[in-house]
């Protein structure tokens, strides 16, 4: 067990380093380097996935099946999801730290599921997770239709940002409000699905969260060349021909979907979506969608795994939102120090 | 045959919201035509270049290149010529065949063939000044509009773009180029566009830019 962990330790370690020799020297090597890249991450990713497995020492296969094997799937799945939907929004917004979270999605899934454990109804435990996980969606996909509404209004990505951050804070104040004059018992259930989890789900719900990752990528894979030329800003991409606006919207709909659905079942996760893009554009030296958008999948889920197999391995089983913030912001100052992404 | 017109405008007007920038405006653009258009700020320049997008045609393309275009990190030259090519590239934003040979060959024309792997955010502003003039000409444009080109140049690469400008238009492309710096403009241009402040409308040119240009600016 050690073992395992000290070696996931040390590829952890190696993650954020990537900018340094050897991967480095293998991604100037444009092409051929790329591929090494990709096996490399691939291996990283399987790795880190087996240990996450084995977490906990050995068990009956049925523990593995029913317990383990979704819990990993869904940090995969997840960190996946979450790295694509925090990419687009990051090209769409010019923002180097824009991502679902911020954008108040996450706040609205809050919002619905602090709704649903606080309303005062009162449901059968079995219900109850289901239940949380639907009113955290509808939430989530209510704030995103808000930031879509409003992206028609906006003509300037900096001000569709201020006001996705302005929204996340109403809705947070909201849902302050309601946990304040809430009982014990629901602040208690609020709170677990907050505190994000990877162990809520099954396969069913694994089903889910790779249909929607499916129709993620496809929205995104169509908007690739569209996602490079609005970096170069509203004016120039216009100017080219490209349709801004259709690009934006296509984009927001794509985070929108994946993250209301990472966030209902895994709870508010925060970090994965800014960090894994960076860590693609880091490592694979481009700023191309055809590349980096594919290329934080592996890091997405890479990074929600490494976080899983921390709060797993840790004396007491910490909130995998947690571990996600730890692992995550060196991360994030670690880019901001460098200077990497962009707008300087 | 120097002197087949691309575009006449006759009559024109521009406007932001109800406010009229300037009326009575025109002028013919001609193949080969160097035209420097000139103007105080908030003259309209940009707003008649933006006017004169509206109206370009298939097979007479007139292309607009933005004051600034952020230098975003991660892209090779020509990769940023590529993405530019919006409407030409298939999904993917691969260009066709020939397509990229003409790619090859506007970065020949423009000096940039050994800068085209070097990543745009390493490039002087000149040097992506011409980026985007190379990707005007992969788009096959006939009439090439620049704002303000030299805008954030020093004096030896600005003299090397309107030099650049004029050896496009030698080889029967028409360029317009707004500018504050009259004189180096001077120098290149075939005609003048001048938008005075008083919302009038002076165009000349040969022997005529330089008194078209005092009459707007040095009344007194």
């Amino acid at each position: 067990m050690q073992v395992i962990l000290n070696f996931s330790k040390l590829l952890f370690n190696l993650i954020p380093l990537a900018n340094i020799p050897i991967l480095s020297n293998f991604a100037a090597m444009k092409g051929t380097g790329r591929t090494y890249l990709w096996i490399i991450g691939l291996i990283t990713m399987v790795l880190l996935a087996g240990a996450d497995m084995l977490c906990g020492g050995q068990a009956a296969a049925m523990v593995m099946l029913h317990l383990r094997a979704p819990r990993v799937l869904t940090a995969l799945l997840a960190g996946a999801s979450l790295a694509l939907a925090g990419g687009q929004m990051q090209s769409v917004l010019r923002n180097p730290l824009a991502d679902p979270h911020i954008m108040g999605v996450s706040a609205g899934a809050a919002l619905g599921a602090a709704l649903a454990t606080m309303s005062g109804f009162s449901l059968s435990p079995a219900l109850q997770g289901l239940t949380v996980a639907a009113a955290a969606f509808a939430g989530a996909i209510a704030a995103a239709g808000i930031i879509l509404a409003a992206s028609r209004r906006f003509k300037t990505a900096a001000t569709l940002l201020i006001f996705g951050v302005m929204l996340g804070f109403i809705v947070n104040a909201l849902v302050s409000a309601l946990q304040f004059s809430s009982d014990s018992e629901s602040l208690k259930m609020f709170y677990s699905w907050s505190a994000g989890s990877f162990s809520n789900t099954g396969w069913s719900e694994i089903c889910i969260m790779t249909a929607v990752l499916a129709i993620g990528i496809t929205l995104a894979w169509r908007n690739t060349k569209g996602l490079d030329i609005v970096l170069f800003g509203d004016e120039f991409a216009q100017m080219s021909g490209a349709p801004v606006s259709k690009i934006r919207h296509r984009a927001l709909l794509s985070c929108s979907l994946l993250a209301a659905t990472v966030t209902a079942f895994c709870g508010p996760l925060g970090f994965v979506g800014i960090v894994a893009p960076h860590m693609a554009r880091g490592i694979f030296r481009t700023s191309a969608h055809r590349t980096i958008l594919p290329a934080s999948l592996l890091t997405g889920a890479v990074t929600a795994v490494t976080a899983d197999l921390i709060s797993q391995a840790s004396p007491n089983v910490l909130p995998v939102a947690s571990t996600m913030a730890i692992v995550g912001v060196p991360i994030i100052i670690y880019i901001l120090i460098k200077g990497k992404g962009y707008g300087g | 045959m120097a002197d087949r017109i691309l575009y006449s405008i006759k009559d024109m007007t521009i406007s932001h919201g109800d406010r009229v920038l300037c009326s009575g405006i025109s002028f013919d653009i001609r193949k080969g035509d160097c035209i420097m258009l000139c103007g105080a700020n908030g003259s309209g320049k940009t707003t008649l270049m933006k006017a004169l997008t509206g109206i370009s045609r298939k097979g007479n393309e007139m292309i607009m290149i933005p004051a600034r275009i952020p230098k975003v990190e991660g892209f090779t030259l020509k990769e940023f010529v590529r993405i530019s090519c919006f409407n030409q590239s298939d999904m993917a934003g691969r260009l066709s065949e020939q397509q990229e040979r003409s790619l090859d060959s506007a970065l020949k024309t423009l000096h940039l063939n050994e800068l085209a792997d070097r990543d745009i955010s390493t490039l002087s502003d000149g040097e992506f000044q011409k980026a985007g003039i190379a990707s005007a000409l992969v788009r096959d444009a006939s009439v090439i509009l620049l704002d303000e080109p030299t805008a954030f140049l020093d004096a030896e690469n600005r003299i090397a773009i309107l030099r650049t400008l004029r050896a496009l238009c030698n080889n029967g492309t028409a360029v317009i180029f707004s500018t504050h710096d009259l004189h180096d403009g001077y120098d290149v241009c075939t005609k003048v566009l001048a938008l005075g402040a008083d919302r009038t409308f002076r165009s000349a040119e040969n022997e005529e830019r330089k008194a078209a240009i005092e009459s707007i600016f040095f009344r007194n």
